[in-house]
Order: C-alpha cells, then structure tokens, then sequence
C-alpha cells in the first residue's frame, strides 16, 4: 500500500497554486504543465482549472468590481490561496500529530482532493484489508468509497481500520471524515454525461446491515464501541 | 472480421464452463450465480443492492475490479436481473477496470451494429459505448448462446415466444439473439481477434509524426501508408508522456473509421482508451449541443431531424414557401431536396439565414441589366426565405438537423467564452482524421477548440477528397499553414499496402492531380515491393461483354489463388453495380452486394407484407401471394383484388371470409387461410419492427429456412433481413400516422432521397463470406483488396458527368467562389473531385489492378476512353488483346412471360400504350389487374383530373350545344368542390392555373362543329390499339380535325412521343390523308398541327407495333428509375408476381 506521499501532495498543491496565483485565465498549456507534475491527480486539475476559469470569466461577465489588495491579488487569487495556505496547515498539523502519536507509520495529512490509502491495492490486497476489518469486500469498498458516514464510525473499528491499512487512527479518521471526492476513482470508468454518484452516504450500522455480512461478522461489528 | 466474434467466443466459453459447473441455462438467474460461485476463474462476487443503496452509486450495475465483485440493483424479473449480472460478467472478462453501468449502458437486445441512417449516423462511436455495447452482447450470448438459441428454434421448432418462456428471458433479448444466430452467417472458425491488433512497425516518417510537439502539425498520408496506425501511435506516445487520455480529443468523419480507432486503442492502451474522445464531428457536435442545451435555446433533449423528417418539415410549410423560380406546380415537393441540400451547404459554410440574404441580396446589386445574373440572385434570395422560414419552424419544434450539429455548436463555441473556455480547457490535445474532408464549419471548430494550436495534430490526404457535395475542402489541408502559421506539414513515405507496380501508378496519377496543387509531392516506397503483374486494361465492344471480361478475369483470378472475397469490383454508380452484380452471379461467381436494400427481393416481400396491414386494398397480396409460404396463383390474386374492391371491409378485415370463397383455387384458398393466420392481431397501431420480429420469428419457418441455407445468395438474403430488421428499430421522429405507414413513408423517402447510401454496404458480420464485394468507389475509401476491377473507364462514367446544381450558392458563400462564377466553380470541383474518386480507386490495390471498358453504350453510340487511362505510363500498364470473356449460360437472365387472356371490351388504348412504353411493370398491374388505385394524389395531379373532368364533360355538351365559358366555369366549380386541392398547398395559384385553363379551353373551340367522339384502332400485327381522342371537330373549311388537348406545356421533344404518332396513324387510317391531327397545349395555349417526319413517324410505328407483340406475348419487364419508382404505387409489390395464367374478366 502506498498512500499519497508528501512529495506528491505538495506537488498537487503547487500546482494548484499555481493555476490559482497566475491571475489570468487558465489555458490548456498551464494545465498540461501543472499535470506533467503530478500526473495522478490530471482529473483534479482540469476540473479545478475550469471552475477557475468559469469563476474568472462570471467574475467579468458580471462586472463585480474587483478590488485589488496591495500585492495586486485579485479576491479569487486570494479565496484559492487562503485554501491552499489552509491545507498547508492541515498538512503540517497531521505532520505534527502523527510524528508524536504514530512515529513509525507514513506521515500524510488527507485532504479531499488526494491521500488515497486504497489506490495501489491489487484486488488480492483488497481482500486481505476486508478480512483485518472482519468484514467482507463489498463492507470494505462502502470504507474506501466513503459512503459511509465518517461520524458514525465507531472508534474501535477505526482502530481496526487504522491496523488494516497500517496507518494512524488520526490518518483514518481524517481518511473516513474528509469530504467525499467529486471524482470517481481512477480506475473507475463511466460515460461522461453519466458521472456515478459519489455523494450518496449511509450510516455505519445500515452499512454493516446491507453488505452482505454473516451474522457473526454483523455481530461483531455492531458492538463495536 | 467481424469484431464481435471474440467476445462472443469468450461468453460461450464461460457459458459452456458454466454448464458444466451445473448451471441450467433455462434458469437464467440460477446460471449466473453458478458462474460466480462455481466457474473457477470468475473469480468474482456478487452482491444485490436494492436501489438507491449507496453502494451502487446512482449505477443500475457495477463491476468493482479491485474488490472483485458485482452489485446489481435487486430490482425486475430473475431473468432481467440475470442480465445485469451478465453484463458485469462481460466487463470483467472483455475490460479492464472498474464499471458503473447506467439504465442506458445495459440493454441485452442491443444490436451490434446499428442501421446507418438517420439519427443512428450520430451514434456514440466511443470506446466507453463500444465497451457498453461489448458487454451487452457478451451477455446475451453468455444466458442464451447463439448456437443454443439457433437449436432451440431450428431443430426443436420453438418459437420466440416460446423461448421465452422457458427461460424467462425478456423477448426483445431472445428476438435479437435469435436474429443473429439465424441471419448472420455463422463465423469462421479459427480466426483470431488480431485483424486490429496493435503492432508498431519501425517506420521513421511515422515516428517523426508520432514524437512531433509544440506546434500545430499537418501529416499528409497517402495511401496504404498506415495512417490511423500513426494516430494510434501518437495517441499511445501522448499516454506514455503523462498526457491526461481525457484531455485527447479524436474527431473523424465516419462511424467506421471512430469504430476503428476504438477498437485499436482499447487494444493498445486498455486502461486508458475509455478516457480518450474519439468520435465524429457529428457525435462531438451533438454532446455540445446536449450539454449546453440552454445556451442554444434548445430543449433538454432536441430532436435530431435526418434529411427525410427535414423534407417532411419543408413540405408541411409548402403553402408559405415564396417560391417563384423554384415553383414546379407539376410536384412542388420535387424542389424541395434540392433547397435542403442548399440550406446544408449553407451550414457547413456556417452561414446562416441572414448572411445568405446578405449574399444573394449583393448578388443582386451586382447583377446590372444582366438577365442571367438577376436570376440567380433571385434564385438565392429565394433559398434565402426558405431558409429563414425553415429555421424558424425547426426551432419551433424544438429540433435541430444533421447540419445544426457541426454549425450551432461552432457558433456558441464562437459567441459564448465560458463554454469555449471549458472545452479548450477540457481538451487540449487534438487530433483529426481525415482532414481533407473537414469543411468550413468543421475547421472553424477545430481552431476554436485548439487555441493556441500547438496541441493540434491533424493527418489526411487531399488527394482523396471526394466528399465535396457535402462541403468537404481539401482547401484546408493546403492552407494549413495558413491558418496555423507555426505549423510543420510532414508525410508518410512508405506504402504497406500496395506492389511496387501499383503504387507507381498512383504515384504517376498524383502528379497529374489539381488535389497535388500546394501538398508535398507524393512520393512512396512500396513496402511489399513487385507484385505478381501490372495494372491490366481490356477493351470490349459492348457493355455486356464488359462484364463478361470481368467475370472472365474475377474467375481466373480465384483459380490463380486471389480467393472471390479478395477482390472487388467498383464501379462509379449503383446501377452499373447492379448490372454487374446480376452478371456474376448469373454466372454462378458469389458476390457480396446488397445493392439497394429495399428494392432486394427478400425485403420487398416483407415490406409488401408491412403494406397489406395499412392498405384497404390490400394490393401487396399480388407480391405476398407469390411467396412460396402462400402459393396462390396469379389469377387467385388477381379475384381477392377485385373481390376486396367489390365489398366494404379492408383487405385486413375481409381476409378470413376470403379464405372460404370458392372463387379462389384450392392452393389460394389455403394460402389465404395462412395469410389470414400470419396477419392475425397486427393492426394499424403495430410497429413495423414488432410486425416483423413476431412473423419471423414467431409465426413463420422464413427466419428457419434462411439459417438453414449454405448458399452466399441465401445467407446474402438472411444479412439483408437483418440489416433491415436494425433499421426497423428507430422509429422516425416526425408526424402521428401510425407506426407502419410511418415506416413504409420513409422507406420511399429514403430512397428518393438517395439516403440509402451506407445501407448498401454489407454489415461487418457477412464480409467474412467468400464472394466478390461490389462497392462505389465512394463506399470503398479506407478499404484494400489484392485485387481491384474496375470496369466502365470511359468519357461520361469515370469521369462521370457533371450534373450541376439545382440551387447553386450565392457568390461567395463557398471558398474561392467568388472568383469563378458558381457553374464554373462547379465544373471545377466536381473534375477534382472525379479525379481523386479515381486515385481513390486504384490505390485500394494490393496487387492485381485490372480496368475495363465498352465501346458501345445502350444506345448505340460510341464511348471514348477515359482521359484517366493516359495518365497511367505505358510501362505500368499492359493492354490485353482479346480479353477472355465469360459467356452466360443458356437461359440465365431470361424474364418471365405472363400468358394473360383479357375480355373482349378490353382494348388497349392509346394510353395504355404508352403508360406500358413507361414502364411495363407498372402497365401490368395498373392496367391489367387494375391495382394502384390509392396512389398519392398531388395538388398538380388533383388540378388535372379536374380540368380532364371538365374536358369529359365538355365531349358530351358540345355535341348537343355550345357550352359558355360561364357554363364552363360553374361546372369545373363542381368539379373542383369535389376533387381539387381544396385546402392544400398552393390552392389559389393552381385555381388560377385551371381558370386559365378553362379559358384557353374554351377560346380553342371557337368556330368548331364538334363531333360525336370514337375510338379510333389501328391495327398491329399482333392486335390493335384504340385511340381515344381528346376531340373530333369539324373545321370551317369542311376538314375533320383530331385533336389533342394536354394540360402542360409543349415540349420541346413533345411530338416524338409515341402518342402523336399514333394520333397521326389514327386519324389517317378513319378519315383519310385530308385529316388535320392538332395538338392544343393549355398552358402555353398553343394550338398547332402535329409535325411529324415520316422517319420519326415510321419509327414510331414500328415502336408501337413491337409494343403491341410484347404485352401480347406477356412481357412486363419493370423499367427501374431512381425517381419514378418510389412515387410508384406499386414500389413495395414490384417486380413480383405469382405463376400461372391470368383470365381478366
């Protein structure tokens, strides 16, 4: 398993930033650019750059008065800034955390647009992870898809969680509660103007419920604190 | 290959492995779950969800590849669910992947290849549809296995239904599946899915346009030099540089070439192709305009009208139509291809109605005192209002057409930043197929699209352009660096395809080309190098021997080793196709050609059969009853017509009292029996494709009978129901008539537009069968063959005619039109354009490139070479002195003589003659079973029966009296009340024709004593014919005039018409050498004698007399005409009748 690394976090966020620091439209050339860095994250980065661009234009078509802070940084520079400055902090906060707490496991901060702790697994890993969690493949992938609601998680099953993946229970946690990605997984193919529905949550007791588990497994699940 | 057979392989091995796990196929649910559970290298779970449960994410199914398991919705019958579930398997074995699968994704009576006409020309051709419609075969074949579907009916006798329910799967799932196992030839067996294999050879020209980055690029491929390979490897190249699939756009011109590019790509980069675009410019086209409905003002989902709803449209808003130049009150709708086609161009050129008047209206001011040019500015400024009020009405109904999808998004990219900015931000990679056949809306859209361009890759060949009647530019290839000034033009250098000797000879053609002006000059090395021989030229005498010499070579070829599907014949029209297709086979050569579907045989049968449920008369019953199925005979149909037309109830209705009438043989009374219970419960509200599914598949053994077959001619026909079967399947968007006269009505559309095109071409399914392919030159553009015939190189063929245009555009509308004049411009292009068709031609060689030509035509007349032949250098090309020919044998092509006994009260009257001079065909069943009396009636057509009414009318009055003009004008009110256009399109302006008519009428009796009118024979050897005179007059000056009163014009050919001749024979014959035969035209009220030479009145004579002999010796051969037939009644019925004899009583 091989969660997003810090390396490539940053690299995500820079280029981010980038698009959102050029103050002036983003192109074709910028994107490609921004993507030769981190790859992995291409979808991210197109869609970021066209809701720039869309914020951008609207922006004009409405003929909002810009105002312009001293350094000459448009709002819209300044709103994509001040989320890339408040990931930052997150970043160096999970650092901080899992440095004290977990110093043997990889130090990652989750955010919504990246730390995939499932994305390398091969199915037989997959599995694998299913059983450490005492669930079946269909429960585990509800965890890796975030369909289940992160503030219904009981604790100790985010410590098994955590033991499954081989990470933190802070990573976990972050993992399960972060928002859910608007993108579908890579790997994960569709038709373009049917886009599957990856909002659609449940709770955790529903989940453990519906998914197919034996009635040991369900038991030992519920009770879990 | 058919690409479908591997996957259909891989579903019947896992259905096999799965009913030796146990599994019972008849219970489809319990079947897939064997699969999973027990098949060991499924590998797989399953899990039901019901629906809305996140886990299926909004996806009716999904195949989750990392979890290795499948959740379908808990929703439907087993066998439904089984399906879903099938269709999971299917992705899991063919793709790679995880898969959500919507309500649209997952149709398991999804057919492989979708009728290319209409709406189904903008089909989806992307590798996600591709890997959709992959996995719904895959589980159709999987529950119910063609071979098992095919036992089932053929060796067990169950019936559709039948199948149904025993294995309770839905029945447009069996219907399908059993259309493919019975009609599709079976595949050949030990083929492999390699054909699209990606396998990058060293080739430096390619690798150059493959690495090339950072500036717009041009790549000039000709032919066989393995261009879509190169976009392939381009594609790949980007992929492994880190490029986001999703950002490369692929834009081609042809369902098949994206179908291609697809199949190629999901081999080469299985894990990325799905992302990449790849389709038409059309199907890109139609997702902006779906995606970005609001900003067009458009509907959610807006209807896509084809050409033949478009002529509906514009027939609909005839009456409002300012037509003046464009008028033609004999049929206003005939002009009305003519102005579609006018408005299309308009859109390629992305002028839209307002320009266009702009144009015409500076054509105008231009013109000066000069008639001619104030006329065509006339003509355009009235294409102009049609335009504008078209538009208008297509917007009403909230559609857009074929020409809207390519023009609308480009002017929203262009007006609107927001979306222009998305796409471009979207895709930013762009590659397009076929560039020289971009016209100027497409390239605008393109440039849009790339932006800054230097992510624009484009490859072509402006040497094979030949789509320029529909706005295709080579101009754009040429000017490339033009409109892209960084741009680098590169070309391919070596040929894959082609000996040495034939690319020579293409080579030699290319520097001969006006395409060749402004591309880099071709120069090829042949990869494969000498072939077996050079190009082969024979010369014949006669059109017939033509295709005896090809036959003669088609055949030597094969016993040399070329196997007959091998080699193809291509000729410039269909009809010489059709000629040489019926002499192949009449030799016993198997050929591969559907000519014109609906006019096959095996499809008129059905189409005659879909006319009886909609025609009171049920006059297809002389076709149907010629089916072996029925065996009734010509003189049994010939009594169910005229017992149909003698009582109330319709055909439909009457057809069980029919059965048990005595008048009809025992074999027709049984027939009828059968007919009556294969048409039972159909009535007007059945669609077409229900109608015929069920009576193939349900109540007849035709669909057993043609699996059965193990002839190319019989498979052939199996192929053609099928094709005819998938376009059956959309139902036409426009007017509310019920579904089978829908159908029926846009069948002759359809082909009176020409729009058969592509469904002349023979479905990917059959190509595998060992005959001899028939195409176009056209139809053979991206194709090869070891070896090539290409019969008719003559003056007038290749080159064909330029036949001008109807309504040419305004000046300057079209890219260098401003310079020449439209007709000029016109010539021109269409010489380029006969020239690339030609270069097209040869270049599909692999080795063997053999031409022909005939002296003679048909008429007799001499042929000159075609200028083509002299661009071939000498020493690439061979004459063949006495060319072998194949001689036909005894009794082949020989038509049926119809032994027919008419009452003494029949005589064949100067009309009939002439309507049997037409078309033979049709005299037979119009006059001689009295069938046709439904034809559509026109407004033109109403107006004449009136004014003919009134002359009948007159006949009688003026014996007894002098009827006034007002007398004459109160009776033709009467008339008219009951039968004119009342209502219709144009009403007034035919009153107003017909008053003059009436008038002029009037005026030329003046100072005549008419007479009692009579038939007046002639006689021939072998009978006689009856004129039936307009008038017998006496004049002032004592002499007996016989006169003929026509409502039209006087044509400038008008008095070579067998008519004249027979009036001038007949008028001598009872009254004497002194008798005056006059001619009275109504419309230029021109009265004159008849001039007649007695040459042309000899001829004639003897025409007529050879007529006579031919339908007394019962020959009705049909005369085939491209217009007249599809406005023929008897279009669905024709050329079949039953055996036996016919007594007319």
């Amino acid at each position: 398993m091989t969660p997003m690394t810090h390396q490539q976090n940053a690299q995500f966020q820079n280029a981010i930033n980038e698009l959102a620091m050029s103050d002036r439209l983003p192109d074709a050339a910028q994107i490609e650019a921004a993507i030769q860095n981190c790859p992995e994250f291409a979808t991210e980065i197109t869609e970021f750059a066209i809701e720039l661009a869309m914020e951008m234009l609207f922006e004009d078509d409405a003929e909002i008065a810009v105002t312009e802070d001293v350094k000459g940084v448009s709002p819209m520079v300044s709103r994509a800034l001040s989320v890339f400055e408040n990931e930052l902090f997150n970043s160096r906060q999970a650092d901080a955390s899992s440095n004290i707490a977990v110093p043997e496991s990889k130090s990652v901060s989750v955010t919504a647009q990246g730390g995939d702790p499932f994305a390398k697994m091969d199915r037989g890993e997959f599995l694998n992870f299913g059983k450490t969690i005492n669930a079946n493949n269909v429960f585990a992938a509800k965890v890796r898809d975030k369909q289940i609601i992160g503030a219904t998680y009981p604790r100790e099953f985010l410590k098994l969680l955590a033991k499954g993946l081989r990470e933190s229970l802070e990573y976990v946690a972050e993992y399960v509660g972060s928002a859910l990605s608007p993108s579908p997984r890579a790997n994960e193919f569709f038709k373009a103007d049917l886009r599957p529905d990856q909002t659609m949550q449940q709770r955790f007791e529903d989940a453990v419920k519906d998914c197919g588990l034996s009635q040991e497994q369900q038991c030992f699940l519920l009770n879990l604190k | 290959m058919d690409p479908f057979d591997p996957i259909r392989r891989a579903a019947v091995d896992l259905h096999d492995l799965t009913v030796a796990a146990g599994g019972d196929p008849k219970d489809p649910l319990g079947f897939v779950t064997t699969a999973l559970d027990k098949v060991k290298n499924v590998d797989l779970e399953l899990v039901w969800f019901e629906p809305g449960n996140p886990g299926l994410k909004d996806a009716r199914a999904r195949l989750d590849d990392q979890a290795g398991f499948i959740c379908c919705e808990n929703v439907g019958t087993p066998a439904s669910r089984a399906l879903l579930v099938a269709h999971e398997l299917g992705h899991a074995k063919l793709h790679i992947g995880s898969l959500n699968c919507s309500h649209a994704d997952v149709d398991a009576s999804q057919t492989i290849e979708a009728a290319p006409v209409g709406l189904q020309r903008v089909e989806d051709y992307g590798v996600k549809e591709r890997q959709e419609l992959q996995a719904n075969v895959f589980g159709r074949e999987f529950l119910l296995p063609r071979k098992l579907a095919r036992e089932m009916f053929v060796e067990s006798s169950l019936s559709a239904d039948a199948i149904c329910e025993l294995t309770g799967l839905p029945l447009p799932v069996v219907r399908q599946q059993l259309l493919d196992a019975l009609l599709l030839p079976e595949a050949q067996s030990g083929e492999m899915f390699d054909s699209g294999a990606y396998v990058p050879k060293p080739d430096a020209s390619q690798d150059r346009a493959v690495d090339y980055r950072g500036s717009p690029y041009l790549l000039q491929a000709g032919p066989g030099t393995g261009k879509t390979r190169t976009l392939v490897k381009r594609i790949v190249s980007l992929v492994n540089d880190g490029v986001d699939p999703a950002s490369i756009l692929v834009l081609t011109f042809s369902n098949r070439a994206a179908g291609e590019l697809s199949e190629r790509l999901a081999t080469a980069i299985p894990d990325s192709a799905s992302k990449v675009w790849v389709g038409t410019f059309h199907a890109f086209g139609l997702e902006l305009v779906r995606k970005h409905y609001c900003s067009l003002k458009l509907p959610e989902k807006p209807t896509l009208f084809d050409r033949s709803d478009a002529i509906e449209v514009l027939e609909e808003i005839l009456p409002i139509l300012p037509l003046e130049h464009y008028r033609n009150l004999w049929d206003p709708t005939l002009i009305l291809r003519e102005l579609l086609d006018a408005i299309s161009r308009a859109k390629d050129e992305l002028v839209g109605p307002m320009r266009y008047r702009e144009l015409a209206e500076a054509m105008l001011a231009e013109a000066g005192s000069d008639d001619d040019k104030i006329e065509a500015a006339e003509k355009c400024l009235e294409v102009a209002e049609v335009y504008d009020i078209y538009e208008r009405v297509v917007a009403d109904k909230g559609a857009i057409d074929f020409g809207d999808l390519i023009m609308r998004p480009t002017q929203l990219l262009e007006a609107n930043k927001a979306v222009l900015t998305r796409v471009q931000l979207q895709y930013r990679h762009i590659l397009v197929d076929e560039y020289q056949d971009v016209n100027r809306a497409s390239a605008r859209m393109v440039k849009l699209i790339a932006a800054d361009a230097k992510r624009l890759w484009v490859v072509g060949d402006a040497r094979q352009s030949i789509y320029r009647f529909r706005g295709a530019s080579s101009a754009n290839m040429t000017k490339f660096k033009t409109d892209y000034p960084e741009a680098t033009v590169d070309r391919l250098d070596i040929n894959y395809r082609s000996s040495q000797q034939v690319v020579d000879n293409f080579v030699a053609a290319a520097s001969k080309m006006s395409a060749s002006q402004g591309m880099l000059p071709l120069t090829l090395s042949a990869n494969n190098g000498v072939g077996p021989a050079s190009a082969e030229i024979r010369r014949f005498e006669t059109l017939d021997e033509e295709i005896a010499g090809v036959a003669a070579s088609v055949s030597h070829l094969q016993t040399s080793g070329v196997a007959f599907r091998d080699q193809v014949v291509l000729c410039r029209t269909n009809k010489r196709l059709n000629e040489i297709a019926s002499g192949l086979e009449a030799r016993g050569i198997p050929v591969l050609h559907f000519g014109s579907l609906f006019e096959r045989d095996e499809i008129r049968d059905l189409l005659a059969l879909l006319s009886l449920t909609i025609d009171p008369f049920g006059d297809a019953v002389v076709r149907v009853g010629a089916m072996p199925r029925y065996g009734l005979s010509l003189q049994d149909v010939y009594e169910v017509s005229k017992t149909i037309r003698s009582q109330e109830s319709s055909f439909l209705d009457g057809l069980v009292a029919l059965r048990s009438n005595k008048v009809f043989s025992v074999a027709g009374q049984r027939g009828l029996g059968q007919l009556s219970q294969d048409l039972r419960e159909f009535d007007k509200r059945t669609t077409a494709w229900e109608f015929m599914a069920t009576y193939l598949l349900d109540r007849t053994d035709i669909a057993r009978d043609l699996a059965q077959s193990d002839t190319v001619s019989g498979q052939m026909k199996g192929v053609a129901i099928w094709q005819l079967m998938n376009f059956l399947r959309d139902q036409p968007p426009t007017n509310d008539a019920p579904p089978i006269e829908k159908t029926l009505s846009r069948i002759r559309q359809i082909v009176l537009l020409a729009e058969d095109r592509d469904l002349r071409q023979v479905p990917g399914a059959a190509l595998h069968m060992d005959a001899v392919r028939l195409m176009t030159v056209h139809g053979s553009k991206g194709l090869e063959f070891d070896a090539v015939h290409l019969p008719g190189m003559t003056v007038s063929s290749f080159p064909s005619n330029n036949r001008g245009q109807r309504c040419p555009s305004p000046h300057g509308m079209i890219e260098g039109s401003a310079v020449l004049s439209a007709k000029e411009f016109t010539k021109q292009a269409h010489a380029t354009e006969e020239e690339c068709l030609y270069f097209v031609a040869i270049s599909r060689a692999k080795k063997h490139l053999n031409l022909y030509l005939a002296k003679k035509q048909p008429s007799g007349s001499n042929r000159k070479a075609s200028p083509f032949l002299d661009w071939m250098p000498r020493a690439l090309a061979t004459e063949i002195s006495m060319p072998d020919m194949m001689s036909l044998p005894a009794g082949a092509l020989e038509s049926r003589k119809i032994d027919v006994s008419m009452p003494d009260d029949w005589l064949l009257t100067d009309g009939r003659i002439t309507s049997f001079e037409r078309c033979p065909r049709r005299f037979f069943y119009t006059h001689v079973l009295g069938l046709g009396s439904a034809r559509k009636m026109t407004s033109f057509s109403r107006t004449h029966d009136c004014i003919y009414g009134l002359m009948r009318w007159l006949r009688k009055e003026r014996i007894s009296g002098n009827p006034t003009l007002q007398d004459m004008q109160a009776k033709f009110a009467m008339i008219w009340a009951e039968r004119g256009p009342v209502g219709l399109a144009f009403e007034a302006d035919y009153m107003r024709l017909a008053d003059c008519f009436v008038r002029n009428l009037q005026k030329a009796g003046e100072g005549r004593e008419f007479l009692a009118n009579k038939k007046l024979p002639i006689k021939f050897g072998n009978g006689s014919v009856y004129v039936e005179p307009s008038e017998i007059a006496c004049l002032e000056d004592g002499r007996i005039s016989v006169r003929r009163v026509r409502t039209g014009y006087c044509r400038s050919d008008e008095y070579s018409k067998l008519e004249y001749a027979l009036y001038l024979l007949a008028a001598e014959t009872e009254f004497g050498p002194n008798v005056r035969v006059e001619a009275l035209h109504l419309t230029d009220n021109q009265c004159e004698d008849v001039p007649m030479t007695p040459r042309v009145r000899a001829n004639r004579e003897k025409t007529c007399g050879t007529l006579v002999g031919q339908i007394a010796s019962g020959q009705f051969p049909p005369d085939v005409d491209a217009v007249s037939c599809p406005r023929c009644p008897h279009f669905f019925i024709c050329a079949s009748a039953p055996d036996g004899d016919l007594k007319i009583s």
